[in-house]
């Protein structure tokens, strides 16, 4: 019961969009496409629900499905505006696809059964017999999940799901779908530019960059050895420093040397003890603590962070530690 | 801006198309009204009712309707398939192929009528079929030019139509035929509704096919009121018969116009590109083939006639007498003037026609796509806007005839004016200019026109600045359609022409009914050439690529 995808590509008007990308996706494992907009990661999820012609071939649990035109493939597709039919009251959106398979009057009893479950799983009970345009965002949303889930597509397929939302919303949303697709137990690859929100909802990471595949792993793995600069900035890290920089910076945090260092922005932390010493140029106040662009003797600037009970101003010199924990060291850069 | 001087400065905009609309369409069309209603000064209703209780007008009624319904569905069901091929596919050849089908709709009818009466005639590629002098010849003639409206009016709302909500279900499993019938079909709608109510209103006011096809025959309400004026001289039932049209065009026309408002127009339209065809699309494409087949038929039929010559003995051969003969005056004097001087005249009328149909129609849509500020202002602007929609309903004889028994006398004696028919002509073109322009000015986002007003534009400079540069290109297409429109029409310009200055089309069916061995090769030649202008104008309008245009 596993997606394998290889060397999948897909061109438009004979500009490649996606380049020979592979990848596996274990059964019941949520996979999170990363990448930056017009990587090819849309143009790479339609391609596998049979969407876009491509080439190389994409199989299911040993079946190819290449050649499968997208109705039988038995995936399911969630756009990022949901998509949702505007003619069909909700209920009826998310019965869809039972209805396409059965008529007759057990199976219309069966459908308002499985509508009412699905309503109830993403929380929308009574909605029924609302018209999607008297939805919000979040709720219509949610809909084109239900929608998604209900006849039980082997694989689902997310586009952007959340970035149509706000970004309270999103939050909120991300951690429910992952709690909803847990439960359902299904396989799903979901498409984003906004790593939290890969983070909160996926097990495995896959990032691309120009239409290729950069990396791909569980996603600790890929956030803690990002493969190179473009995915590490990518992935949240706030600078990348290369040669003897970045020689100094992983010997503050105590760490074998590397070509290049990816720093996120808490990692270099106000400390009496510490190896590096800087002046502060600019600070600024946090809820949480200061943060601090500190000019480190020759290293050039650094992003830093004091707690909040840390009295410095513009011009001070500091003493500044690496924590080990936030930074990755790069093979190049 | 004031509002006194926001609404004065409206209210001028509006007044020439007002003013015009008022003498050169609604007194003559009352003119003719009250033909029907008042006798001998007296109001008689009842002569109205003995019109319509008579057994030829039944049998015409009945056909009008009968014949048009038919022609309709027929028209419809040939142009959904080449509509979806042409609008929402990507093939080699497909601009010229989507051309060449919308030529049709602006061939003039009587181009139309003769091609089919060339096609189907005693010694036509299609004689031995007998089909000449049958209603089957009217009802082709009636889905030759309206299945190009289909395509249009279809295709460009399936060209606009969302192509995400398919892919949805077909991804939730919907097989193409379910995602037809369950997401594109319910969105689509609307727009083969208009399209039908359309062509059923073309259909049943259609004038000339119907005129050169049917004969004495077969009658239409069009018809019959132009042969009770021209050759039965009963002019009181003429006008019972424009009374009754009018009636059932303007419901029609209303009734249209409820079918077409969308539930929720605030739905936004996306262009989605067409796609490379798949093996499922072979029936729409060879539908499209055969479609394209029988267009070109009665129209190649027509060119091939053009260039031979009967012979004396019987028999023909290739030769250019015909279109050498459109230089004089036909056989028997069939013509006062020479063709050639025909083709000058129709022209010179039809760049008047464009231009006015231009200024009131540019005026109109500016005065149409304001914001309304106001309950009252919205009212005056819905009104405004089935007011000059109504000539599309009045059948284009009506007006002509009206013209004729209203712009006699002075201080209105018209009958010399060079202007009059160009004017008959711009008002039977307006409602398409409008219909033109309101959308695409409709499209601009009042926020654009008020930030030009911030930053200092007044109004004349914010529509330069603002509506123009978006403009432009949908104002010189609509008035290439206007300009084709008028090179053919026929139903007015039949009464308002004058002897010895006629325009192509009124010479063309003035050839076809007079005998004589060379008039029928030269009607022929003339509609060639004629339909060649036409067809020239509209090519270059569509490469304009104007999405809205002619769309009603």
């Amino acid at each position: 019961m596993t997606l394998t995808i290889r060397d999948l590509s897909v061109a438009y008007d004979d500009v490649p969009a996606v380049r020979e990308v592979s990848l596996e996706v274990p059964d019941g494992s949520v996979l999170a496409v990363l990448g930056p907009s017009g990587c090819g990661k849309s143009t790479l999820l339609r391609g596998v629900a049979g969407l876009e012609q491509a080439t190389g071939s994409i199989v299911w649990d040993g079946e190819d499905v290449t050649r499968l035109p997208t109705h039988r493939r038995g995936f399911a597709l969630m756009f990022q505006d949901g998509q949702l039919f505007d003619h069909l009251t909700v209920g009826r959106n998310v019965g869809y696809a039972l209805r396409l398979r059965s008529r007759g009057r057990a199976a219309r009893a069966a459908e308002r059964a499985r509508v009412e479950e699905l309503l109830a799983l993403v929380g929308l009970e009574g909605y029924a017999d609302r018209l999607p345009r008297t939805l919000s965002g979040g709720e219509r949303q949610r809909v084109a999940l239900a929608r998604s889930l209900a006849h039980q597509p082997r694989l689902l397929l997310l586009d952007e799901p959340l970035s149509a939302l706000d970004a309270g919303l999103r939050r909120h949303l991300a951690g429910e779908l992952r709690e909803i697709l847990t439960r359902a137990g299904t396989t799903a690859v979901m498409v984003t530019h906004d790593h939290e929100e890969a983070f909160s909802v996926a097990d495995r990471l896959a990032v691309m960059r120009e239409g290729r595949l950069v990396q791909e792993g569980p996603i600790d793995e890929v956030w803690r050895s990002p493969v190179d600069a473009g995915t590490a900035l990518f992935l949240g890290y706030a600078r990348v420093l290369q040669g003897d920089a970045a020689r100094r910076v992983l010997a503050a945090a105590g760490a074998p040397a590397a070509a290049a260092v990816a720093v996120r922005r808490s990692a270099v932390v106000v400390d009496e003890r510490g190896p590096l010493e800087g002046e502060v140029r600019s600070i600024r106040s946090t809820p949480q603590l200061q943060r601090l662009v500190v000019t480190v003797d020759g290293l050039g600037d650094l992003d830093a962070v004091a707690p909040l009970d840390h009295r410095t101003s513009p011009g001070d010199r500091v003493t500044l530690g690496v924590d080990v924990t936030r930074v990755a060291a790069l093979a190049a850069g | 801006m004031t509002t006194t001087r926001r609404l004065l400065g409206l209210g001028a905009l509006g007044l020439l198309p007002a003013a015009v609309l008022g003498v050169f369409f609604l007194l003559p069309v009352s003119g003719m009204v009250a033909r029907g209603l008042v006798v001998d000064g007296s109001f008689e209703p009842g002569a109205v009712l003995e019109v319509l209780a008579r057994p030829r007008t039944g049998r015409v009624v009945w056909f009008t309707v009968w014949s048009s319904a038919v022609a309709t569905l027929v028209a419809v069901l040939l142009g959904l398939p080449a509509a979806y091929s042409l609008h929402r596919l990507e093939w080699t050849g497909r601009r010229v192929v989507r051309a060449c089908l919308l030529v049709p709709f602006v061939l003039p009818t009587v181009v139309v009528g003769v091609a089919f009466r060339q096609l189907i005639g005693e010694s036509g590629p299609l004689g031995p079929l007998g089909l000449d002098g049958t209603a089957w010849a009217i009802l082709a003639g009636l889905v030759f030019f309206n299945v190009s409206v289909v395509i249009r009016v279809v295709g460009s709302a399936w060209e606009s139509l969302d192509s995400r909500p398919g892919e949805a279900a077909a991804a939730l499993g919907a097989s193409p035929a379910q995602v037809f019938r369950t997401v594109t079909w319910p969105a689509l709608r609307p727009a083969v509704v208009s399209a039908a109510s359309v062509v059923f209103l073309f259909c049943a006011t259609g004038f000339g096919v119907v005129l050169v096809l049917g004969g004495l025959a077969f009658s239409t309400v069009e018809t019959e009121i132009y042969l009770l004026t021209t050759d039965l001289l009963d002019l009181q039932a003429a006008a019972a018969l424009s009374l009754v049209q009018l009636v059932a065009v303007t419901g029609l026309l209303v009734l249209a116009g409820r079918l077409r408002a969308v539930p929720d127009p605030t739905v936004r339209r996306t262009t989605a590109p067409p796609r490379r065809p798949r093996r499922g699309d072979l029936a729409p494409l060879s539908a499209t083939a055969l479609l394209l087949l029988a267009i070109a038929t009665p129209v190649v039929s027509l060119v091939v006639g053009s260039f031979r010559e009967a012979l004396p003995g019987g028999g023909s051969t290739w030769s250019l007498e015909n279109y050498r003969a459109l230089t004089g005056q036909g056989d028997n004097q069939a013509l006062l003037v020479p063709v050639t001087d025909a083709l000058l005249a129709s022209i010179r009328v039809a760049v008047d026609a464009t231009w006015m149909a231009l200024l009131l129609g540019g005026l109109l849509a500016v005065l149409l796509t304001r914001r309304s500020r106001s309950r009252t202002e919205r009212r005056v602007r819905s009104v405004l806007d089935g007011l000059f929609m109504l000539p599309l309903g009045v059948s284009a004889v009506t007006l002509g005839f009206g013209f004729l028994i209203t712009l006699d006398e002075p201080p209105l004696d018209l009958r010399d004016s060079p202007l009059l028919i160009p004017l008959a002509q711009a008002l039977v073109a307006l409602p398409l200019v409008v219909r033109t322009l309101v959308p695409v000015l409709a499209g601009v986002d009042d926020r654009l026109r008020q930030a030009a007003a911030s930053l200092g534009a007044g109004p004349v400079r914010a529509l330069l600045t603002v509506d123009l540069p978006v403009v432009w290109r949908p104002l010189l297409a609509s008035g290439g359609f206007a300009f084709a429109v008028s090179l053919g029409e026929f139903g007015a310009t039949s009464f308002l022409a004058r002897p010895d200055e006629p325009t192509l089309p009124v010479v063309i069916f003035r050839l076809i009914g007079h005998p004589g061995r060379l008039n029928y090769g030269m009607a022929l030649a003339a509609c060639v050439v004629l339909a060649a202008t036409t067809a020239l104008v509209m090519l270059a309008v569509e490469r304009l690529r104007v999405p809205s245009l002619g769309a009603l």
